[in-house]
């Protein structure tokens, strides 16, 4: 029973580090598009040149996450987007 | 009605505001308010405070650097802060074109009087172009972010509600994010950050 649910979260484990492989790959194959003189500006953060952002993502470090995150949120809001702007409901607070 | 501005500049993101920011204040201009144009060395703390104490604006409008907790001005110098002086922002509808400070610094203003707040929950991030560093208005790749941005100050100036305000800016957004997914333009890459301020950008009223 042990074994198993050892073999188990070992397998999920590996799922999980492909995937984070792969989601890096993806932002990485991403920013490859983007114009040589564009930078990113991320407030106190700074600005960073792609091959910058690229090393960051390829790092995984926390300025890497940030721009993976924001590539994820982007692709998961794709499908939510409203056609025109009347029928988007901004947030309430 | 009068406007306050905070328009610091001392670095890459600070020198894009102060640029944009004018805009608002060509705009408070035609619209006749009086305005305190607080840039640069003006934009440290004790010279805010005097100016919010004294002058009490109806609308402030900070541009620059921040957190969760504070907005900062000239040389990262705190100019608002949770539990100091948010207070001063008693009876003003306030916009703040900075990082993270919708998030405590928002609610905790509205809690202290103020009328209304627009900020952002997060890093407010936006491209630019290095080769028009020295021209920031025709940065096409930093223009939709300061455009949409710049919409909440123009209608606060115009006298809209924060509300309002909020919702016209948001409207812009959709409107160049649209325009954008429907068109061959090359410039797309800039589509995550610019859906990202929109969903960060947040809206306190007074109930």
């Amino acid at each position: 029973m042990e074994q198993t649910r050892n073999k188990e979260e070992k397998k999920n484990k590996k799922k999980g580090k492909e995937l984070e492989k792969d989601i890096i790959n993806l932002v990485i194959e991403r920013l490859k598009t983007v114009p040589p003189t564009a930078s990113l500006s991320i407030g106190e953060r700074g600005s960073f040149s792609v091959k910058e952002m690229i090393d960051h993502v390829r790092e995984n470090d926390d300025t890497g996450k940030q721009i993976i995150e924001t590539q994820l949120e982007y692709i998961r809001s794709l499908k939510d987007l409203p056609v025109t702007p009347e029928e988007y409901e901004p947030s309430n607070h | 009605m009068s406007l306050l501005i905070t328009r610091p500049r001392y670095d890459k993101v600070t020198h894009y505001f102060f640029h944009w920011a004018q805009l608002l204040i060509n705009e408070a201009n035609r619209k006749r308010l009086k305005i305190f144009d607080l840039s640069r060395e003006k934009a440290v703390r004790k010279t805010v405070e005097s100016y919010l104490i004294r002058q009490s604006p109806k609308l402030v409008i900070f541009n620059g650097h921040g957190n969760d907790v504070c907005i900062t001005g000239q040389d990262d110098e705190k100019l608002i802060s949770v539990g100091d002086n948010e207070h001063l922002l008693k009876e003003k509808s306030v916009y703040v074109r900075a990082c993270s400070a919708g998030k405590i610094l928002g609610p905790k203003t509205i809690e202290a009087g103020a009328t209304g707040f627009i900020g952002y929950e997060k890093p407010f991030i936006f491209w630019r172009d290095e080769n028009s560093f020295h021209n920031p208005l025709n940065d096409t790749f930093a223009k939709p972010f300061l455009e949409c941005s710049n919409q909440v100050g123009i209608s606060l100036i115009k006298g809209h509600p924060a509300r309002e305000a909020h919702n016209n800016s948001i409207k812009l957004y959709l409107k160049k994010i649209i325009e954008m997914l429907t068109s061959e333009s090359y410039n797309t890459f800039i589509l995550p950050e610019l859906i990202g301020n929109m969903k960060n950008q947040v809206c306190y009223e007074k109930q």
